[in-house]
Parts: structure tokens; C-alpha cells; sequence
């Protein structure tokens, strides 16, 4: 397998660490969307309007 | 071990240096050409790569080094003849938005490879090279078949290659040119964890990236299976692109980043320079052309504007990136990297032959040494003789070259302390150095600045 080269270095620690980060940066996407959503019904911005760092491309 | 197309089985006389870390093929030479062997354990994500549309894709944008497949000698082992890219170079010769911009195609590729099914396998700076200033992935072995449970392979490395040296240079702990010398692997996430300023920990990138990585990696505990999602994978490589696009160099002014608009020298002596230069390569054939200690590369753009192929080297990074991100508004082939010429890179890796040094890597047919030599001279103390061997190396038929007179201001500021040198410097010391390997075609005194510029020609079969 490919995968299991060792100079890619694949080290469990590298996956445990990464799911780790991708709990995180999903746990503050569902709290940003819920803050903003918040601020909506205060009627004071739209969701979706700003901020929308995490799906940011090019 | 794997037979490859037309060579002795165990002969490596072909087999460029560089190429034996992986396995799913390598690089050789034949003929004079370089030719890429895919290896039988890694055919299928090759046919993954060229089936999926993914090859296409990425060599349209111009992300992907092109290539032509010719038929192997034994089946499922094609030999890949690829667009061929001369000289090479290197991470610890990029400026801060070079490295930051090879950061951000990898992480572009890999989301492009993910919609086609495939992902990359590695991420390191050494798989691109800029091309006339803009970065191209040259490895086309770093793709594999993509699995949505598994997270991404390559993600250590990513962060060692780019987001590391980058976070580093943005809090100033350090050039990365350093960085990648002392170990092309790059450092550690702990490594880096101390060098790091206290205040990055109130950082996500940083934090999550290097100080929670720092305490997780390596782990002694045997890790869990862990479940990654494709949903996961694009929130970490949308959030490793934020911050690649979000880092930038801290405004410092160097030395030399804005020396033109700056300098005492002031406008006349410019333009009179930049007419001299012109009358002198107007007549020439353009091919490659050195531009040694560029600055902000002004006389670069010059020649590339007479079709010249221009590499510009300066030894400081601010003047370097400039230029970097001054290029694209016209088509200029002018391609900046930084490089102090009297510690330029040296050959490295496995037996010295992995990467070539700057001395054996780089040859001009035109060699450009304006507002050069007094530096090497007075803060060097670098004879005129080896001046000279040294410029003779680099060229191969035409310099032009400027000389500064003892009377000039920059001059009497570099001597200074230094006076002892002054002995030496002197037009005919400097003449009679280069007429060893040169012969003097034309002098074109520069009357605003009391500077001399010449245009020479190198001795031929010596």
C-alpha cells in the first residue's frame, strides 16, 4: 500500500490530531451559525452575510 | 526491485539523484532527457489520475507540470516524458509570498484531486518549482486514490513544509531559508511550539495547528481508529487556506526594498543607465539571462522586455518578494529568487547530488551585474580576480557590468573603516581582472553618477 510509506510519515498522531481540528473548527462553525442566527432574529444582520471565513475559497 | 524501461536492471548511472524516496517510481535520465518511470504497485492511481479527468483539469489551470506517456518496456509501467523545467529551484531560494503561494496550490490541488476521486499524498515545498514566476507541482506520482474515512496523509507535512516556516517569518523567529537548509523535512510542531511567541496561543491557527499539535504529537499512546469525513477534510484544508492567505511578511523596510525610489543616486542616472542597456542587448539573440543582485529587478524587466528568459537574484528577501509580487501586470519572463551570492546554495541531500548548487545549476547566456561589484569588493573584501572566475562560471557569452568609481559617495560609505581596501580599487585593477576571461567590447561612461558601465564578452575555448 502506498499509504504505508514511511516518508510520508503518515503517524497516528498526525489523524488523532487532525480529527481534533476538524472537531474544533466544526464546533465553532455550528456556534458561529447560531450567533449569527441570534443576531438575525434581533434583527440586527442576516445569517450568511459575513464571516463566512470557514467556506472562504481562492 | 522494479524493472524500469530501457536500463541495465541495476544500473543507477541514469537515475537522477534526487529521485529514490518514492517508490511509486522515479526519475531518470537518457539521452540527455528526463524521463519519470511509473512503477507496477503504483499504476492504478495513475490511471486513477489520467481516467478521472483530474491530469487534465490540473494541466489546463497550469498547476500540474504536463507530460507525454510513452509506452513502457514491461506492461503496467509506463515511462512519462515530462514538460522539461530548467534549472530547478528550491524552497530556501523563495521569498515569504513565493513559499505562501506553493502553500496555497498544494491546498488547491488537493481539493481538486478530492472531486476527482484522488488525493495528494504528499505536500512538500520541493514538489514545486516556480516557472517564470508562477509555482507549478511537478511531481505527477503524489496522487492516490482518495478514501473519505481516512484524513489526509500529507497534513504533517503540510504543516512542515509551509505553515510552519510561514508562521515563523510572520512572527519573526527567523528566515525560512534557513529553515529549509538546516532540514529539508522542515522542524517539528514542538520545535516550532517554543519558538513561537507566547501571545500566538490566543491564535486558532497557531494553537490548533502548532501548540495542540506540539502536545498531541508524537504520542507514545497507540492511537485510536479515528473517523474523518469528507465534510471534515474540507473544513481542515478550507482552514489551512485561510491562513495561508491571511499570513503576511510584518512591515519592516530593509535595506534594500526600496532602493530606487529611495537612493541618492535620484532619476538621471537611472534612465542614463537603462538607455545604456538598452543600446547594448538591443542587437542581442535573447536567451537566459542571470541578473545578478536584481533589487527590485527594474533592469530585469528591461531585458525580458527584449524577450529575455531572466532569473533575478537578490540577497535580500524584501527586494526579492517585491519583485515577485511586482511581476504579472505585463507578460514579464522575469522569475526572482533570493540568493547571497557569496553564500549561495550549496549541493545538498544524499551524496551531495540531491539538489545542485547555485554554482553548477545556473548559467546566462547574458550575465547583468549592475551596482555589484563594490559590495563583493568592500563588504566581502572579494578580489577582483575571483570576481571574475566567479562570473566567468555563471556566463556563457555575454556580461554587462558596471563599475563604481573610488570618488563615489556609496563607495567612500562601504570603505569607510575599511580604507585599506581603497589601495586596490581602482578601473584599470578591475579591467585587467575581467580581461582574463573577458574580452571588453564597449564602455559607456555614465556622466550623471561618475559610474562605468561595460559590456564584455567571454573568452571562448579556454
Amino acid at each position: 500500500m502506498i499509504t504505508d510509506l514511511l516518508y510520508v510519515d503518515p503517524g497516528s498522531g498526525s489523524y488523532l490530531l487532525q480529527a481534533l481540528i476538524a472537531a474544533a473548527l466544526g464546533a465553532a462553525f455550528y456556534f458561529k451559525n447560531g450567533w449569527l442566527r441570534i443576531r438575525s432574529f434581533l434583527g440586527r444582520k442576516k445569517p450568511g452575510v459575513q464571516e463566512q471565513a470557514d467556506d472562504k475559497k481562492e | 526491485m522494479t524493472k524500469r524501461n530501457d536500463l541495465p536492471e541495476d544500473d543507477v548511472s541514469g537515475r537522477h539523484p534526487a529521485s529514490y524516496r518514492d517508490p511509486a517510481g522515479f526519475i531518470f535520465w537518457q539521452s540527455g532527457k528526463l524521463y519519470r518511470q511509473v512503477c507496477r504497485e503504483y499504476h492504478p492511481h495513475y490511471r486513477l489520475l489520467i481516467g478521472s479527468g483530474l491530469y487534465d483539469a490540473l494541466t489546463e489551470k497550469g498547476w500540474l507540470l504536463a507530460h507525454r506517456e510513452l509506452p513502457g518496456k514491461v506492461a503496467d509501467e509506463p515511462v512519462l516524458e515530462p514538460a522539461f523545467v530548467e534549472p530547478l529551484n528550491y524552497p530556501y531560494e523563495w521569498s515569504f509570498d513565493m513559499l505562501k503561494d506553493a502553500g496555497l496550490l498544494t491546498l488547491r490541488i488537493c481539493r481538486e484531486a478530492i472531486t476527482h476521486g484522488m488525493i495528494l499524498k504528499d505536500a512538500t515545498a520541493f514538489n514545486i518549482v516556480f516557472v517564470k514566476g508562477r509555482p507549478v507541482f511537478i511531481d505527477t506520482l503524489s496522487f492516490e486514490t482518495y478514501r473519505a474515512d481516512q484524513p489526509w496523509v500529507a497534513y504533517r507535512q503540510f504543516c512542515q513544509q509551509f505553515l510552519f516556516p510561514l508562521l515563523l517569518a510572520r512572527y519573526g523567529r527567523g528566515s525560512f531559508q534557513s529553515y529549509f537548509l538546516a532540514d529539508a523535512e522542515g522542524m517539528t510542531a514542538r520545535q516550532v511550539a517554543c519558538l513561537l511567541p507566547r501571545k500566538t496561543l490566543l491564535h486558532a491557527g497557531p494553537l490548533l495547528h502548532v501548540h495542540l499539535a506540539a502536545s498531541v504529537l508524537p504520542g507514545g499512546k497507540q492511537a485510536r481508529p479515528v473517523q474523518f469525513s469528507r465534510e471534515k477534510m474540507s473544513r481542515l484544508l478550507s482552514h489551512l487556506e485561510h491562513l495561508l492567505v491571511r499570513s503576511a511578511l510584518p512591515p519592516v523596510k530593509s535595506a534594500w526594498s526600496h532602493y530606487y525610489s529611495d537612493s541618492i543616486l535620484g532619476d538621471g542616472y537611472l534612465q542614463e543607465k537603462e538607455q545604456a542597456l538598452r543600446e547594448m542587448v538591443k542587437e542581442m539573440l535573447p536567451g537566459r539571462a542571470l541578473d545578478l543582485g536584481a533589487n527590485d529587478g527594474f533592469f530585469s524587466k528591461v531585458l525580458s522586455g527584449y524577450g529575455w528568459d531572466v532569473i533575478a537574484f537578490d540577497a535580500d528577501e524584501r527586494a526579492v518578494n517585491n519583485l515577485y509580487r511586482s511581476r504579472g501586470e505585463r507578460a514579464q519572463s522575469v522569475q526572482p529568487l533570493w540568493m547571497n551570492l557569496v553564500q549561495a546554495s550549496p549541493a545538498i541531500g544524499w551524496m551531495g547530488a540531491e539538489r545542485a548548487g547555485f554554482w553548477s545549476r545556473f548559467r546566462g547566456e547574458l550575465v547583468l551585474a549592475l551596482a555589484l561589484v563594490h559590495h563583493l569588493y568592500f563588504r566581502y573584501n572579494l578580489p577582483f580576480a575571483q570576481l571574475a572566475q566567479g562570473l566567468d562560471t555563471l556566463c556563457t557569452n555575454s556580461l554587462v557590468i558596471e563599475f563604481v568609481e573610488p570618488g563615489d559617495p556609496k563607495v567612500e560609505m562601504l570603505a569607510a573603516g575599511r580604507t585599506y581596501l581603497l589601495a586596490g580599487y581602482n578601473n584599470e585593477a578591475f579591467c585587467a581582472a575581467m580581461s582574463v576571461y573577458f574580452t571588453i567590447e564597449e564602455t559607456v561612461p555614465l556622466a550623471a553618477a561618475g559610474r562605468i558601465l561595460y559590456r564584455m564578452k567571454k573568452k571562448q575555448g579556454e
